[in-house]
């Protein structure tokens, strides 16, 4: 037995409340207008049964939110449930922290949520690990009203319209007909995926820790260089090219005509276009000649914490199924602009008679481009220190937009360096299995 | 300094003052300290599930790391420019201030405003005033394109940085400063003047030679400040980039510890940069601090 | 000064003016775009002009953030720090100046070590100590096997909890555990003559009464400066509280004003709205400067007037 002066009280407090009840807490990273969705999710929860209350505590970004949750597990006082984004999901998997939502709640019909979303957080023998919550993928998006008055009548579908169109536009006078980021989110992983092109050995990381990057050898080092190329020619723009700063921004104002950008999007430029330009959102465009494949999902899931009495587990996972439902998945996706996880939501959406209303709109199109047929590099990333090689990916392509070398040798660089991040990551974690 | 005759010779009285704030620092700031240095001989799993000792190893892989010293090689330049800069900069200001002009007393005043605007926002607006389109400096970027460009070329990153950190230190250093030269008693500018030395002469002759105990504070406060404070600024204007470019070594070491849960990483960088910063404060007493006289 | 220097006048007035714009616009900026709405954000980005627009962004911070809230708990924060460190910084200079002991200059350079490193780099393992204040002592009885002893005579270890997370104590803590106050206060009592303390001595004052009838009056500049230092210091941290505090309740205005920044893809930040909560959560910290900025000035004079 331990002497704690923590549990004494707790055991003290414990005993006046009954057994079944249970105060959980959920934290969360993200802030603004999903933040008051999660919170209002929140309420709903504690409203609609007495049985558990559900405390949620923003942390004001996902990497708090982590970090916090690392001190706190080796405190010993962190929470039943947290969110976490994509590129933490090997950290969480080779914690030994978590619990596989598929064994806490066995019985859920986890083959309803989108394939797309499912394979990203589920193990390679098929075990979902978290339950993925908000949920985004890349669309793309263009002006109409501008397209139009550079003579493009149609929206483009893949890189080569795209790049005509481009050069219609700039041939009417367009300072900016395409622009991006480059972020490794949309120019790598997105493109790799949907086009059936791996990030790394293994299957990106599924198959094992001793992965090692190879997209400096794939398709994609030619569409980064072309990038660059189109760059140069002017057709394409950087955050740092446009008058507004920030890619989306400058879209919004109509000073850019094309981008691609997460559904998340959606609600600030229709906001933005209102009654001024019309807005188009179709499927992230391919090159010639590669067939279609499923687009990842980006957002966050959430993950149950080890650690915890029945009681809280109890509570969360009655949490988890609040989640799932499908009103609650519709007036989150309504709030917020990003995509349901599960086929069911659809249904209800267009029974619901709503289903034209501009909050949904990015719903049918981003399960639509999360449910094309897979491969197995389009599952998702399964790599470790990942957040910073997204950062090194991103510093190593800047310094070839700048001319300071070439995209090849920027993504050499970049492969050395996550190649290295790889192996100490296998290094910290040697001996323990992939699940 | 002060000699025997002039101290009290109580033995506990001492640490009984002292006491309550040792407790403090050693609960909050060495155990911490001590922590992350221990971490740095290990490779942690950010969870704690198991971790693997590996004495030297993060040590050396660190220092050659490419990216490390490049980091490192950055705020060094950062903080020669930057700091000289926060101190010259207010030191030009308080000696303006500390003539009997109207504009003293609004200076005063509007110079240590700095001191209370928060972070988050000090970035966003020195990102827009330095925006090449939209900016102070648009109308030359429309003269000559492309001339200034901070999101693309690094070095006028840098520079945005250095103007904000600059904006941020001129009310401490400026005060600290201005209350120096309001010290230096009349009767020696009198006595000064009364010697033939003109108003320039007695700036550098008279005042610059009494300040010296604020000017080793502030340059001993800034040093170690620009190492570490300009944190917030980067990560609200910049985020390390174009290219890295802006990367300093604290930030680079909270990227590592704080989003990319590299633990062993990032303690390891903290207890280099601690040692280097201790060295450098140590050079700073042993050098400059034995040349400043405090009595008057 | 002394005799007429007009072309030197001259030359300061331009200097301060330089000063003064520059210091300035960045603070106009600020109003600016905090006066426009969020369309016109949209549309043309930052403002160069102020709009109409202010005390509506204004009144939606009171409506529709915690901002209100969150800006007493960073007048406590605040407020308790700067005294706090006011008094043991006092103390400790006061000890280590004043006393003839062999380990003033450890002390010292143990003190002032805590300049080097802020909190915001030592985060991670602070908050893990301020999670369990005890966990050191845990470790020390761990490690020399004296837990091994208690464990073997009572049946079991010793394992003492205290967290101070999501308290005002955790939340200043490690705020205090800084040494620029104890040397502000010992760079100035180095200054003060050695006939103030003889005569003193001779007077027959001992210690505490030196401390409190003669050191305390001359230090009270000082301690008006360093105590506005410590409170504008203590209102613009942004990562411990962040850090330290788990609830909305708990957190600081600071915190409060970033966590209305989006962090999802593609949100442009309603920036008017969050320069209006910048202007008001700085109201506090500029007012205090205005009323206090002439202790400021007098209060760092680094000798005896």
């Amino acid at each position: 037995m331990k002497i704690s002066i923590l549990a004494a009280a707790a055991a003290v407090m414990a005993g006046a409340c009954s057994a079944q009840a249970a105060n959980i807490e959920f934290w969360y990273g993200n802030t603004g207008p999903v933040e008051t969705a999660i919170k209002a999710q929140c309420d709903a929860f504690n409203a609609a049964q007495t049985q558990h209350k559900v405390t949620c505590v923003g942390q004001g970004s996902y990497e708090v939110s982590m970090q916090k949750a690392i001190a706190a597990y080796r405190a010993k006082n962190h929470p039943v449930l947290i969110q976490f984004f994509d590129a933490g999901t090997l950290d969480l998997m080779l914690s030994n922290a978590v619990v596989p939502v598929q064994e806490i709640l066995p019985d859920v019909k986890w083959n309803s949520y989108i394939a797309g979303a499912r394979a990203y957080y589920e193990t390679s023998g098929g075990k979902l690990f978290a339950q993925p919550y908000n949920a985004s993928t890349l669309l793309f998006y263009t002006n109409r009203t501008e397209l139009e008055k550079a003579g493009v009548t149609q929206t483009p579908t893949t890189w080569e319209e795209v790049i005509d169109a481009a050069r219609k536009l700039k041939a009417a006078g367009h300072a900016c007909p395409f622009v991006t980021d480059g972020d490794t989110w949309r120019v790598l992983e997105q493109f790799s995926a949907r086009h059936g092109l791996p990030i790394a050995s293994r299957h990106n990381g599924y198959d094992g820790l001793d992965a090692e990057y190879v997209f400096n050898t794939t398709f994609v080092a030619k569409h980064l260089q072309n990038l660059v190329d189109w760059r140069k020619e002017g057709l394409v723009r950087l955050n740092a090219d446009t008058k507004a700063g920030n890619y989306t921004a400058a879209f919004n104002a109509g000073e850019c005509a094309m981008m691609e950008g997460s559904s998340g999007s959606y609600a600030a430029s229709t906001k933005a276009f209102d009654g001024k330009y019309q807005i188009t959102v179709n499927m992230a465009p391919m090159y010639k000649g590669y067939e279609r494949h499923n687009t990842l999902v980006g957002g966050a899931s959430i993950y149950v914490m080890k650690g915890h009495d029945q009681a809280e587990v109890d509570g969360a996972k009655a949490f988890l199924d609040f989640l799932r439902k499908p009103e609650q998945q519709m007036a989150f996706t309504a709030a917020t602009g990003y995509v349901p996880v599960t086929n069911d939501v659809l249904e209800a959406i267009n029974k619901s008679g709503d289903a034209k209303a501009a909050k949904y709109a990015t719903a049918a199109i981003g399960i639509e481009s999360m449910n094309q047929p897979p491969t197995a590099d389009s599952r998702g990333i399964r790599l470790g220190f990942y957040v910073q090689f997204r950062e090194i990916f991103m510093e190593e392509t800047q310094k070839a937009y700048a001319g300071q070398q070439t995209m090849q040798v920027s993504l050499d660089n970049a492969k050395k360096r996550g190649d290295e991040l790889l192996r100490r990551f296998e290094q910290t974690y040697k001996g323990v299995k992939l699940p | 300094m002060t000699s025997e005759s002039t101290l009290f010779s109580n033995r506990w009285l001492p640490v009984l003052l002292v006491a309550p704030f040792m407790l403090l620092i050693i609960l909050f700031f060495y155990v911490p300290i001590f922590q992350a240095f221990y971490w740095s001989f290990f490779l942690e799993q950010p969870f704690g599930g198991g971790s693997m000792f590996v004495g030297l190893d993060n040590f050396a892989r660190v220092l050659s790391d490419r990216e490390f010293w490049q980091a490192g090689g950055r705020t060094l330049v950062f903080m020669v420019t930057a700091s000289s800069l926060a101190v010259l900069i207010p030191l030009i200001l308080a000696v303006a201030a500390d003539r009997k002009i109207r504009l003293s007393l609004p200076a005063r005043n509007v110079l240590v405003w700095p001191k209370g605007v928060a972070g988050a926002s000090i970035g966003v607006v020195f990102a827009f005033v330095f925006n090449p389109f939209v900016g102070i400096l648009a109308p030359l970027n429309k003269a000559f394109p492309g001339i200034w460009a901070p999101g693309i070329d690094g070095t006028d990153a840098f520079i945005t940085l250095i103007a904000a950190h600059v904006w941020s230190g001129i009310p401490f250093n400026f005060v600290i400063l201005l209350a120096g030269l309001q010290s230096i008693p009349r009767t020696m500018q009198q006595a000064a003047a009364m010697d033939g030395a003109g108003p320039w002469r007695r700036i550098f002759d008279v005042q610059l030679p009494l300040i010296m105990p604020q000017l080793f504070l502030t340059l001993v406060l800034e040093f170690t400040e620009s190492v570490t404070s300009a944190f917030a600024l980067i990560d609200t204007i910049t985020h390390g980039g174009p290219g890295g470019a802006t990367t300093l070594l604290v930030y680079k070491i909270y990227k590592d510890g704080f989003s990319g849960y590299d633990l062993s990483g990032a303690a390891t960088q903290t207890a280099i940069l601690m040692v280097f910063v201790i060295l450098l404060t140590a050079a700073q007493f042993a050098f400059l601090g034995r040349r400043i006289n405090y009595e008057r | 000064m002394i005799e007429n220097a007009r072309s030197l006048n001259i030359a300061a007035s331009v200097i301060l003016l330089a000063g003064m714009l520059y210091i300035l616009g960045p603070l106009y900026l600020t109003l600016a775009t905090a006066s426009q709405s969020y369309e016109f954000l949209l549309r043309n980005g930052l403002a160069w002009y102020p709009g109409d627009q202010f005390f509506n962004n204004a009144a939606r911070i009171f409506t529709e953030t915690r901002i209100p809230i969150q800006m007493l708990n960073s007048l406590a924060v605040a407020f308790s720090l700067a005294i706090a460190t006011c008094i043991l910084s006092f103390l400790s200079a006061y000890a280590i100046v004043y006393f003839r002991i062999r380990w003033a200059g450890v002390a010292f350079a143990l003190i002032l070590a805590t300049i080097m490193l802020p909190v915001d780099i030592r985060v991670i393992t602070t908050y893990q100590v301020a999670s369990n204040v005890f966990s050191p002592v845990n470790a020390l009885l761990y490690v020399t096997g004296l837990n091994g002893l208690i464990a073997k005579a009572f049946g079991a270890p010793v394992q003492l909890e205290l967290s101070v997370l999501n308290t005002h104590f955790g939340l200043i803590a490690p705020l205090v555990a800084h040494g620029t106050g104890t040397f502000l206060f010992r760079q100035f009592f180095l200054t003060l003559p050695k006939d103030l303390f003889k005569a003193a001595r001779m007077d027959g004052a001992g210690p505490v009464r030196f401390m409190f009838d003669i050191l305390l009056p001359l230090s009270r500049t000082s301690f008006a400066a360093l105590f506005v230092l410590t409170f504008l210091s203590g209102w613009t941290q942004y990562l411990w509280p962040l850090v330290a505090s788990s609830t909305p309740d708990m957190q600081t205005a600071v915190v409060g004003l970033a966590r209305l920044l989006p962090d999802s893809d593609g949100e442009v930040p309603d920036f008017p709205m969050i320069m209006a909560g910048a202007v008001i959560v700085s109201l506090v910290p500029l007012l205090m400067i205005a009323l206090l900025q002439r202790y400021l000035v007098q209060g760092l004079v680094l000798s005896e007037k």
